[in-house]
């Protein structure tokens, strides 16, 4: 690292030598997302059936030693079709927040730091954005594209580049106000590497700990779209399409529906437990 | 004053523009013909154009965008294509399961999350602190459709206490059958209650005057409720009406599960239908009430807070 | 004066206050013995981080959620403190103590006009109707030299300035006729002719009064200016604690004389030109420190100062020192103790001050009087 790179000037990540307190809360969400990830990802090993093939004779079986989670009405394994679907789910929500994530990031911190025009039409553009309820631009998108994966994705996507944009660009104004980014200024630097090599690196931490609301939300999205039938189509399966082809059979096989929505409840349990314990750490040091 | 309200007016009215814009880009910019994939693929060309003309998408894009912008104005959105009839008597037909559903669900976030928000502010790192962390994380996860069949499943069909289904009218009608989904659509909004109003309560508690008025002899009960809440129930409101946006999202998902005939449930048939004048003008409304409703959240706490002057805040 | 023999009004013995740290429990306040007595005017003077501020707060137990404060005795009037019940504790600070806060900006609700917040303490601690309330605010507004009460009275705390807002912290915290006033840096925030109004404006309230009065501050211009006895703090310690007069013309810690040596020379003028500051930092909180916390800084510290029993001996009556070097030098020295500290400090050239003291020790210090607070 060259002295004239200006590193010495800008702290890499705002508080490299903020000590973390690893909470307890932290290590037993990261244990649950850590489990039910690696589950998904090894589906073609562990699962014992193939999730889609039809048994009828052993239909609607309730959980037991064969089938961890039960049968549903045509008697495919709930328990395969859960690890085959919560991988898709995983996926494609990692991919779409994460996309997300970095228009908004790239968006929103060139607006902050030129500010004038392009900032104003992002301001405005990402405003109107948010002011959309989720759902009903997702529906809306689906009626144009047809239900499918793609819809839901291209409608997250369209909403939630606009949150990190303001995030983003909220951090870069008071960046902007900061030594190490005036030294930048001072020093002659480029402005692509003022902003990718040195004010990038500090405002992503906030994004990346926001994310973590953002993956809970768009995956009970996507989980709720699916289960209204406008996300995965029949044969393959996502955790929501599966809680939705239980629910018929809710009183006489409560397994079909109700074990893939635990799951879900998991998992986003795990990964809001993973964002509050950086939030509260970060809270606890930085009020010290 | 006067100032900060124009330019917070004029914000709003560009975001409403843009939410009309962007509903009418989707269903006339996007590639392919929406006619064709609303009539299906064995619909001949003469149906086609005869649909198109019928519609009047065979006018000029400005044209169509300004009579699309006049119709939301006056109330006169068009003519539904699945339902041969106006928009405007669809929607108001069934706006009220969702308003009334909508207003329930706040009802019980703003019920429970209060005293969750207030004794864990007060005791921070406390255990009730902890337990309504862990319970509004948990609420936060809970999938509404999943946790709506749970709760049917154990409310309506096996303790037979509420209908699982379906919308009476009437004030017990609609208190029984919107129950279950008001409490479900409650819980998901729980975790932004108790979080915004725990940490503005937070911030006010830390405050000099606090301490000032601890050193005054008044207890904890007087300094919470007479003057830590005047302060920190602003920001709440303001955080609360932009999640309304959630709310209506909660409740097009929570129509379909509990089958009831609101706007949520018309725009989900639109949708499958493929009823592009309704979903556009569904989609504005939504949005609309969003904008409207954190404009006037803006407002009001401009008006109530004596210190918001000129321009000290930004949207 | 005969003060030896009337019964302290606040009286703390051996009070320590502690927060937990990283490693164990880190002391701001070690071991401090004061006592505050009927009428009389108690200055706290030292740098911030002293531990002053803690210390005045002990006087209501109002302290951060995480310290821990022990004493072998911390009462009032005799009433143990460590003994009351929350509610106990409430009416002892609605009643008997009156509390003013350095930043008048920020101690009152912002959110409440600050009549309303007056009429509200004495509704709540006095027991007073609405009507009386208002009425009884408005003349406190008085007082407390508020022009044209019936507007302010309706104002806002971000409408006033500074110096309005501390008069209103002010009247909040006489309103319920304390036996007691703690004024923790009341004018360090404001600019300096606000600063002289409010310190002339506390004088006067005392002697209307006769209530006693706990002064913390910084500035030993403003201690000498008001007070009749003063104790001197560093690093959680009291270092030195006698008659106003006499720690201020012989300062035996070596501290003291150094924050002697600080005053401005010349107080009258408005502009504060800092004679000398003292060199290095006081320590931080959490800094381990064995012995004497002011060796570091100190000019006549000897290797036994860092293992020395923080303790006060009195030198002469009523005057105590905690430093071992000078005590034993102002004993051996012939001459009275008044004469040998004037030497280590500038002698002439505090014209303000002197002036000052003279004129209040011209009026008597306590006569219990509260005529003019009588409704």
């Amino acid at each position: 690292m060259a002295p004239a790179d200006g590193a010495a000037l800008a702290p890499r990540v705002r508080g490299t030598r903020r000590f973390r307190i690893r909470r307890p809360q932290v290590v037993i969400g990261e244990a649950i997302v850590f489990v039910i990830v690696l589950a998904a990802f090894l589906a073609p090993v562990i699962a014992p059936y193939p999730p889609n093939t039809v048994n009828v004779a052993d239909a609607l079986a309730p959980p037991s030693t064969a089938h961890l989670m039960g049968t549903d009405y045509v008697g495919r394994d709930v328990f395969s079709r859960v690890l085959y679907g919560a991988r898709e789910d995983i996926v494609v929500v990692v991919l779409i927040t994460y996309i997300g994530l970095t228009i908004g990031v790239l968006v929103g911190t060139v607006a902050g730091y030129f500010g004038g025009w392009f900032d104003a039409i992002v301001g405005r553009i990402a405003d109107t954005a948010i002011a959309f309820p989720f759902i009903v631009l997702v529906l809306a998108i689906i009626a144009v594209v047809g239900p499918g994966i793609e819809g839901i994705a291209i409608g997250i996507i369209a909403v939630g580049w606009a949150l990190y944009a303001r995030l983003a660009r909220s951090e870069m104004l008071s960046l902007k106000e900061e030594s190490f980014m005036l030294a930048t200024k001072a020093l002659g630097y480029t402005h692509r590497r003022a902003i990718l090599r040195h004010a990038l690196p500090n405002l992503i931490r906030t994004c990346l700990v926001y994310s973590t609301v953002d993956v809970v939300v768009n995956l009970l999205v996507l989980a709720g779209l699916s289960y209204l039938g406008v996300g995965q189509q029949q044969p393959g399966a996502d955790l929501g399409s599966i809680i939705a082809s239980g629910q018929p059979y809710i009183l006489t096989a409560w397994w079909i529906s109700t074990m893939p929505g635990l799951v879900l409840v998991l998992f986003g349990i795990g990964v809001s437990l993973i964002g509050e314990g950086f939030t509260e750490s970060e809270l606890t040091v930085s009020t010290l | 004053m006067l100032n900060y309200f124009a330019r917070r007016a004029g914000i709003a009215v560009v975001q409403l523009l843009g939410l009309a814009l962007v509903a009418f880009a989707l269903i006339h910019l996007v590639p392919g013909n929406p006619v064709r994939t609303m009539l299906g693929a064995r619909a001949t060309p003469e149906q086609v154009a005869a649909a198109t003309r019928r519609l009047g998408l065979d006018r000029p894009l400005v044209d169509q965008f300004g009579s699309f912008v006049w119709g939301l104005l006056s109330g006169n959105p068009g003519q539904s294509i699945t339902f041969a009839q106006p928009i405007a008597s669809l929607i108001s037909e069934r706006i009220l399961p969702s308003f009334l559903l909508i207003c329930y669900g706040l009802v019980v976030a703003i019920v429970v999350g209060t005293p969750l928000a207030v004794f864990s502010a007060v005791r921070p790192g406390g255990a009730f602190d902890h337990g309504t962390r862990l319970f509004t994380t948990v609420a936060f996860a809970m999938p509404t459709f999943w946790l709506g069949l749970v709760l049917a499943l154990l409310f309506g069909l096996k303790l037979h206490w509420l209908p699982v289904a379906g919308y009476t009218s009437g004030f017990v009608g609609a208190i029984r059958s919107l129950t279950l989904p008001g409490v479900v659509l409650g819980l998901s909004l729980l975790v932004i209650v108790v979080r915004t109003l725990r940490t503005s309560m937070r911030k006010v508690l830390t405050a000099e005057f606090v301490e000032a008025e601890r050193a005054r002899g008044f207890s904890t009960f007087r300094i919470v409720t007479r003057h830590v809440m005047r302060s920190a129930v602003m920001p709440t409101i303001t955080v609360l009406a932009v999640n309304v946006g959630f709310l209506i999202g909660g409740t097009v998902v929570l129509e379909q599960v509990f089958q009831i005939p609101g706007v949520g449930s018309l725009l989900f048939l639109a949708v499958e239908h493929r009823d592009y004048p309704v979903v556009e003008t569904i989609a504005v409304m939504a949005g609309a009430v969003v904008v409207v409703l954190s404009l006037l959240a803006d407002l009001a706490q401009a008006l109530m807070d004596p210190r918001v002057r000129l321009g000290a805040r930004t949207v | 004066m005969t003060v030896g023999d009337a019964p302290p009004l606040f009286c703390a013995r051996q009070l320590r206050i502690a927060f937990a740290g990283a490693s164990g429990p880190v002391e701001a306040v070690s071991g401090v013995s004061l006592e505050v007595r009927s009428g009389e005017v108690l200055g706290l003077v030292g740098e911030s981080g002293s531990g002053k501020s803690l210390t005045c707060r002990s006087t209501i137990r109002l302290l951060p959620h995480r310290a821990r404060l022990t004493a072998d005795d911390l009462s009032f009037e005799g009433r143990d403190l460590l003994a009351l019940s929350d509610r106990e504790l409430r009416d002892h600070r609605a009643r008997n103590v009156g509390m003013v806060f350095q930043d008048p900006f920020s101690c009152l609700d912002p959110t409440m006009r600050v009549g309303e917040q007056i009429a509200e303490t004495l509704r709540v601690n006095a027991g007073m109707d609405k009507s009386a309330a208002r009425q009884r605010a408005l003349e406190m507004m008085e007082l407390v030299d508020i022009g044209q009460p019936d507007r302010r009275y309706l104002a806002y705390p971000h409408e006033l300035s500074g110096g309005m807002r501390q008069r209103v912290a002010i009247a909040i915290a006489v309103s319920c006729r304390p036996k007691l006033l703690v004024a923790d840096e009341p004018t360090t925030a404001l600019d300096v002719t606000t600063q002289a109004q409010i310190l002339a404006l506390l004088q006067r309230l005392r002697q209307e009064t006769g209530m006693a009065l706990l002064l913390v501050s910084h500035d030993f211009g403003v201690i000498a200016q008001m007070c009749d006895r003063v104790a001197v703090m560093y690093g959680g310690y009291v270092v030195e604690s006698g008659p106003v007069t006499s720690v201020y013309r012989a300062p035996l810690h070596p501290y003291t004389r150094a924050l002697l040596s600080a005053i401005p020379a010349i107080e009258s003028a408005g502009k504060r030109v800092r004679r000398t500051g003292i060199p290095g930092q006081p320590p931080g909180i959490g800094e381990i420190l064995t012995g004497c916390p002011f060796v570091p800084r100190c000019t006549l510290a000897q290797t036994a100062c860092t293992t020395i029993d923080m303790k006060l001996q009195e030198v002469s009556p009523g005057h105590a020192n905690a430093c071992p070097v000078t005590t034993e030098a102002a004993n051996a020295s012939p001459v009275t103790a008044g004469d040998n500290g004037a030497r280590s400090v500038p002698p002439a050239g505090l014209p303000g001050v002197n002036a000052a003291m003279d004129v209040h020790h011209a009026v008597p210090s306590a006569d219990g009087a509260e005529h003019l607070m009588q409704p």
